[in-house]
């Protein structure tokens, strides 16, 4: 992966108060989901790329350069998590406003304006002032001023926060659109399924350390502390428990309900493997074979739950 | 039957396009602009305030209202005099001196004139600006981008005092234009014009930037908004009582206020303070402005520092 953003021992206090930790993690294109509890250090994160909050230690470069950088700038897009605007203003004037300082002329930053909240879901709404919207429609604008200069990276901050459902599937499609167009995409959220469904690749803070980075399913693999479960649906589960017992990968078996067996093992490569050719070999059909924790919600939970020394 | 030709079937064409991104390459404005469109979008802003319109309004009143009281004003002794029909009758040394002394009303009577709409404008749109910048985000929204804090600080000194700008410099022109009716000549209205002119860029420019300091200080726009009305008034009060208590006329010049009315009594040549002294007041002037706009921009230089 050739990274975009990089963070070099990154640490930042606000006072006694401990925003980021030697933070070192490198971002390369494509959509990277930004995990954590409130208070993570995500929001810190994200400022730190922008320059608007300085590290204490280390370094932050974007395309190879140091943060805060005019150039550099040029290519951000930047979505805040704040929800006050210029409340005055319509839609159209915020957004254009912002692009003729990204360095629009007039007539173009207005055609820019309007083509982008028209992307954006909110064409029949931008000629009116922002002061009238609803708080979905605000994370929209936010969204549209952080992409009209075309930016190759963009930094978005809660952008779930305050949408329906409806609009929550169309800012996911949006984000995955941006992501496919080949930019570096920075998604912080609280909401895993959302995150989810657009990346497997996250990186996890703590308490403002790095607690993982990388792809959802490396991570849950590194995750020896809890057995990975393996749940299969079958008409014959007691016959394949009898089967499976002996197996070296198996921790411990359980039923669930009069069709199911839920599996659960240190070794998830050897256990898919093996399961379907266990099954055969005893005559037991298989109806599904699913890891219900090899997900973004599981993964995030142990990993929070390791990192405060819990138990699953 | 048909026509049979030589012309060979279209063949079939095709076009695949990328969608990977494309960085733009078109013409960028000259970040130089950047203050231009920050006060732009702010005087609009400011101009769908109540406050703001309110503000207007009583300027453009008291616009009208002492338009009229100077025109009598100037337009009773130049009739008197018969001037505007042969003025060759009348003493030409009083002519010069009703002439001289219309002319220095024009300074002071601007600054009169629109003080209080000026002082409301100014603690409206600047005192509060970079504080409801600081409550609204803006910070994130411009300073993620290719703006830096020198050229914000330009836009915000513009926009904190546009609107008092125009009802200046609409009140100036004016009172010109009724000294070129009554008793000037096209160059001495164009003297007095000019002069306004400085001293209104003095003013303004001074309000604008210690209401711009103050504000850098707290996201409370109301805080920033009282503190300048205490440096403005409580100044005022402060340097006038001292003055009077060490029977010092420049103590008299120090405050924000009486700075710039000094220089206008300097301009209209009845300044009681001469030699060293009759620099006081432009060096207050010096000090007030350039060291409110350098705290705004220390302020701005650490931006994150103002996040409270």
């Amino acid at each position: 992966m050739s990274a975009v953003l990089e963070f070099v021992g990154v640490s930042k206090w606000y006072g006694a108060v401990l925003g980021l930790r030697d933070v070192s993690v490198q971002i390369g294109a494509g959509i990277t989901g930004l995990l954590g509890p409130n208070g993570a250090g995500k929001s810190t994160l994200l400022k730190c790329m922008t320059g608007e909050v300085r590290p204490s230690r280390g370094e932050v470069r974007m395309f190879g350069r140091q943060v805060p950088d005019t150039e550099v700038f040029r290519r951000l897009g930047y979505a805040p998590e704040i929800e006050v605007f210029f409340e005055e203003l319509t839609g159209r004037e915020f957004v254009a406003h912002l692009a003729e300082i990204s360095g629009y002329g007039r007539a173009e930053a207005d055609r820019r304006a309007g083509a982008v909240l028209q992307r954006v879901g909110l064409e029949s709404a931008m000629n009116r002032r922002v002061s009238t919207y609803s708080k979905g429609m605000r994370q929209r604008t936010k969204l549209a001023q952080a992409i009209l200069h075309e930016p190759e990276v963009v930094l978005l901050d809660e952008p779930m926060t305050g949408l329906d459902p409806l609009g929550r599937a169309q800012m996911v499609a949006l984000i995955q659109s941006l992501g496919a167009e080949g930019r570096t995409v920075v998604v912080s959220s609280h909401i895993l399924d959302e995150v989810e469904v657009m990346t497997r690749e996250i990186v996890v803070l703590y308490q403002g350390q790095l607690l993982a980075q990388g792809d959802l399913h490396a991570i849950r693999g590194l995750i020896d502390r809890h057995p990975h479960h393996l749940a299969i649906r079958t008409p014959k589960p007691r016959e394949l428990a009898a089967a499976l017992a002996p197996e070296a990968f198996v921790v411990a078996l359980r039923f669930e309900g009069n069709d199911q067996l839920m599996v659960e093992t240190r070794d998830p490569d050897r256990c898919y493997s093996a399961v379907p050719r266990i099954a055969k070999e005893h005559g037991v059909p298989l109806l599904a074979l699913t890891s219900p924790d090899d997900n973004l919600a599981a993964v995030f939970r142990y990993l929070t739950l390791g990192a405060r020394g819990g138990s699953a | 039957m048909a026509t049979p030709t030589t012309k060979p079937a279209a063949s079939p064409v095709g076009v695949v396009h990328s969608l990977a991104y494309s960085r733009y390459a078109g013409p960028r404005r000259s970040p130089n602009f950047t203050p231009l469109v920050i006060a732009r979008y702010a005087l609009m802003a400011q101009l769908r305030q109540r406050g703001v319109k309110v503000a207007l309004l009583l300027g453009v009143l008291l616009m009208a209202i002492f338009a009229a009281g100077m025109g009598f004003k100037w337009a009773l002794p130049t009739l008197a005099s018969g001037a505007m029909f042969g003025g060759a009758q009348s003493n030409p040394a009083q002519l010069a001196a009703i002439v001289r002394e219309g002319e220095a009303d024009v300074l002071s009577m601007t600054l009169r004139t629109q003080f209080l709409p000026t002082f409301l404008l100014v603690l409206w749109c600047g005192a509060g600006a970079i504080s409801a910048d600081l409550m609204a985000g803006a910070f994130q929204f411009h300073f993620s981008r290719p703006v830096s804090p020198g050229r914000y600080l330009a836009g915000r000194m513009l926009s904190a005092s546009g609107w008092s700008l125009a009802l200046s410099f609409g009140t100036l022109l004016v009172f010109a234009l009724e000294r070129l009716a009554f008793q000037s000549t096209p160059l001495g209205a164009a003297r007095a014009f000019g002069l306004g002119a400085v001293v209104v860029f003095l003013e303004l420019s001074s309000l604008s930037a210690v209401a711009l300091g103050v504000s850098s200080l707290t996201r409370r726009k109301g805080l920033s908004q009282a503190m300048f009305a205490a440096i403005v008034f409580a100044g005022w009060v402060l340097f006038r009582s001292l003055g009077a208590l060490l029977r010092t006329p420049w103590v008299k010049t120090l405050d924000l206020v009486s700075c710039v009315d000094a220089m206008v009594s300097q301009f209209n040549g009845d300044s009681p303070l001469h030699g060293a002294r009759a620099a006081i007041p432009a060096l207050a002037w010096l000090v007030w402005t350039a060291g409110s706009l350098g705290l705004a921009a220390w302020r701005l230089s650490r931006a994150e520092v103002n996040r409270g």
